[in-house]
């Protein structure tokens, strides 16, 4: 008997319902993460949909729509778990079944019809395809709103004028490709469950941010407010202007008593004002710059995220104390491959293996390259996953380094298909006769709708060495190599 | 004192095979999505309408200003748009003819297109890569004139794929558009080998997909379509290009992408040579 045999297969039929492809696409992945679903289908209903899903076994006998009605189609382990999902489609689509009068769309869509709901809105979130942002950027900052704007592809003279316009008005333009913010305690985006506190933090990273602010929970203390600027903010083009303005903001923050910027390393011009402006804040800050050496001037420069957060947590007396991980006994013979979620943390970690001197290969999975036609790994874990396993079968690849982070926006479950695939890498190395460790952060805090303490059990119970801090994995992959003999 | 529901500040463009004014007033709105609102007439004609962002399409009318969609996009499915506040605007709407002309391509920018719309094979069940690597087993096909071959391979692509205008169809539509850019012999055939053969499959997808299909049957193609042909004739356009399809949709924009890439290297490309993983692709489009 097949697995498929012993399974509940059904379907829901919403007659002539369209609704966007991206929407459909996601409504698939999000049934595909329901606890006991095996999979899960989104079509239109035409005779080729309808020829695969019989081909791959997904098909119930009594299915048959019109090809403008849109079927959402579960397998699952059993009837109630396929008709929960069902449901769950239903609210998804916000639909109304054998509809044949006015549909209710999920509102407000626009900032037009935003502002129609509430005149005192005072943020718009923009997450349009990139060459529309813009358009939208400008309404909304034309009628007053601070903007967080998510798309990414939008042309960098769109950013200097937006930005300069927003700078003009004293409101926040936090982007573009700006994933993760957190103002007056409210998580947008990417962002995880942190106390409020005494630091600023302003940041043209996402996932640094996340992580500089996550150490600030463990260290004891806060966060005041999270200001994403986007990742081309202290580019020579843009110069800085959202970050100077976000450090006038958190000057001004009777709440916010140190400053932290953190950014991949900015155009030097750039980062010389950048240091400049800090020093003349009138409060505490750090310069949390990737890469950069390590230097206790008028501000303190940092080249980690974990040595940013260290030094922003002693200025508001507090001490990061990050628990030592005793190092695994393997000594593997391949070398180094990260494989990362977020694009920061991946930067981090070069950072760490290249002062080390250690070749490695260290991958961003979020980048555009990994991502055409697919969910970020951040929302959609089973990409990354899939490259997990297959580092298992490369005899080159000895040391696993890899993300795992928590938080709103993030999927609801990106641990176990981390952890799946990270125990059958390791079957598969073992099976050819080598050595794979594998060794992991997480992201997040103990208030994260995750779960950090079961995170971090799930994938230590499934061969993973979880380390208190992304550098110290990086560190620790070091180490692995060090006592192999394989560092340069 | 009122406002108006389309601005006059700049005129609205129709495609130059949309309906006529009056039909387009009695229409009533049938899908309202975040970028487009289609109407439908009353003889059963889909009137899409889109602003400036979204480009004009085929058969549809496209508001010069996003704002004027947004106050469209709240009429309720089901009725109809307020005439006195459109009627104006409509009038006075330029038309603009969206047939494919040709025009030279450059073998190295259709190529670059191609590979920039090739996504690696996601292994589920509606991935978009079969149908995207059917787009050049298609102009093969019909390169050769085999009729049954067309027909099986169309049958592979028409409403296949994910989406509320599947993946095979904007292969089909990109493809049709590729070929009607060039300007020999051989790729003149293809195309009417593909025009013989599709109108009978146009009951195996959705409403929105037949539009599109029927215009690509008349030589018209929407806006972004014509951007992607533009690319064709020079490699420095493609990267823009690639981006930009990047954005429409899930899907659409590469498996179009691909599409007009197929079609814009001509069946001459693909005459005499089936790789291994051409092979495969038709054995999973048919």
């Amino acid at each position: 008997m097949t697995p498929a045999a012993t399974q509940t297969l059904a379907a829901r039929v919403f007659p002539r319902l369209y609704r966007d492809s991206v929407t459909l696409m996601s409504l698939a992945a999000a049934l595909e993460r329901r606890a006991g679903v095996t999979r899960a289908g989104v079509v239109m209903g035409t005779p080729g949909n309808l020829a695969i899903l019989e081909r791959s076994a997904m098909r119930p006998p009594d299915v048959a729509p019109a090809p403008d009605d849109l079927v959402v189609v579960v397998r699952g382990a059993d009837e109630a778990t396929v008709s929960a999902a069902l449901e769950a489609a239903a609210a998804g689509l916000d639909a109304v079944v054998q509809d044949s009068g006015p549909r209710r769309e999920r509102a407000p869509q626009t900032v037009t019809e935003g502002l129609t709901v509430d005149p005192a809105l005072t943020l718009a979130v923009v997450s349009t395809p990139g060459p529309y942002a813009p358009v939208v950027v400008e309404q909304a900052l034309r009628a007053g709103l601070h903007v967080l704007c998510f798309s990414d592809n939008v042309q960098t003279a769109d950013e200097v004028r937006l930005k300069d316009l927003a700078a003009q008005r004293g409101l926040l333009l936090m982007g573009p490709d700006c994933g993760t913010a957190i103002l007056d305690g409210v998580p947008l985006g990417f962002a995880n469950a942190v106390r409020r506190g005494p630091v600023g933090i302003v940041a043209a990273s996402g996932t640094g941010a996340q992580e500089v602010a996550c150490l600030l929970h463990r260290a004891g203390t806060g966060v005041s407010q999270l200001v994403g600027v986007g990742g081309r903010d202290l580019s020579t083009a843009v110069g800085g202007t959202m970050t100077h303005l976000a450090l006038d903001l958190l000057g001004a923050d009777d709440a916010t008593d140190v400053v932290v910027v953190v950014s991949k390393p900015p155009a030097a011009e750039v980062a010389r004002r950048l240091l400049a402006r800090l020093a003349t804040l009138g409060k505490p800050a750090v310069a949390c710059l990737l890469g950069e050496g390590d230097t206790d001037g008028p501000v303190p420069l940092r080249g980690t995220l974990e040595g940013g957060a260290r030094a922003a947590a002693a200025l508001v007396g507090a001490v990061l104390d990050l628990e030592p991980v005793a190092l695994p006994s393997a000594t593997p013979t391949g070398g180094v491959l990260g494989l990362y979620t977020g694009g920061t943390l991946a930067a981090e970690a070069r950072v760490v293996l290249r002062r080390a001197g250690v070749p490695a290969q260290v991958l961003d999975l979020g980048d555009d390259e990994y991502t055409v036609g697919r969910p970020h790994p951040m929302i959609d874990p089973a990409g990354r996953a899939a490259a997990v396993v297959a580092a298992g079968d490369r005899p080159d690849v000895g040391v696993l380094l890899v993300d795992l982070v928590l938080g709103h926006g993030a999927a609801a479950d990106p641990t176990t298909p981390l952890a799946e695939a990270a125990a059958a890498a390791v079957r598969a190395a073992r099976s050819g006769g080598r050595e794979l460790v594998v060794l992991a952060s997480v992201c997040g805090t103990d208030g994260d709708p995750q779960g950090l303490a079961s995170a971090r059990r799930t994938l230590v119970q499934a061969g993973v060495v979880v380390h208190p801090s992304n550098a110290a994995a990086a560190r620790a992959a070091v180490a692995v190599l060090c006592r192999s003999g394989r560092t340069a | 004192m009122s406002i108006p529901l389309i601005s006059d500040a700049r005129p609205a463009r129709a495609a130059a095979d949309a309906p006529g004014w009056d039909a387009v007033l009695a229409a009533t709105v049938v899908h309202v999505g975040r970028t487009v609102v289609v109407l439908r007439t009353s003889g059963g004609l889909l009137v899409p309408v889109t602003s400036a962002a979204h480009g004009l399409v085929p058969g549809g009318v496209c508001l010069a200003d996003d704002g004027d969609l947004d106050r469209v996009r709240t009429t309720p499915v089901g009725s109809r748009l307020d005439r006195g506040q459109w009627a104006t605007s409509l009038r006075r709407a330029v038309r603009v003819d969206l047939t494919v002309r040709r025009a030279a391509v450059d073998t190295a920018a259709a190529h670059a297109l191609a590979a920039g719309a090739a996504v690696p094979d996601g292994g589920g069940p509606l991935d978009p890569g079969p149908a995207r690597s059917g787009g050049r087993v298609l102009v093969a096909a019909a390169g050769a004139d085999d009729v049954r071959r067309v027909r099986r391979v169309l049958r592979g692509l028409v409403g296949v794929g994910p989406g509320s205008t599947p993946s095979g169809d904007d292969v089909v539509v990109g493809a049709l558009a590729g070929l009607d850019r060039r300007s020999d012999d051989a790729a003149a055939r293809a195309a009417a080998a593909i025009r013989r053969a599709l109108p009978e499959l146009l009951d195996r997808t959705t409403s929105l997909s037949q539009h599109d299909l029927r215009a690509a049957l008349e030589g018209q193609a929407a806006e972004r379509v014509h951007r992607l042909l533009e690319a064709t004739a020079d490699v420095r356009l493609v990267a823009a290009a690639l981006r930009e399809a990047r954005c429409w949709g899930a899907t659409s924009g590469l498996d179009l992408a691909a599409g007009v890439a197929a079609g814009a290297r001509g069946p001459g490309a693909w005459s005499g040579r089936r790789t291994a993983q051409q092979r495969v692709d038709l054995s999973r489009t048919a």
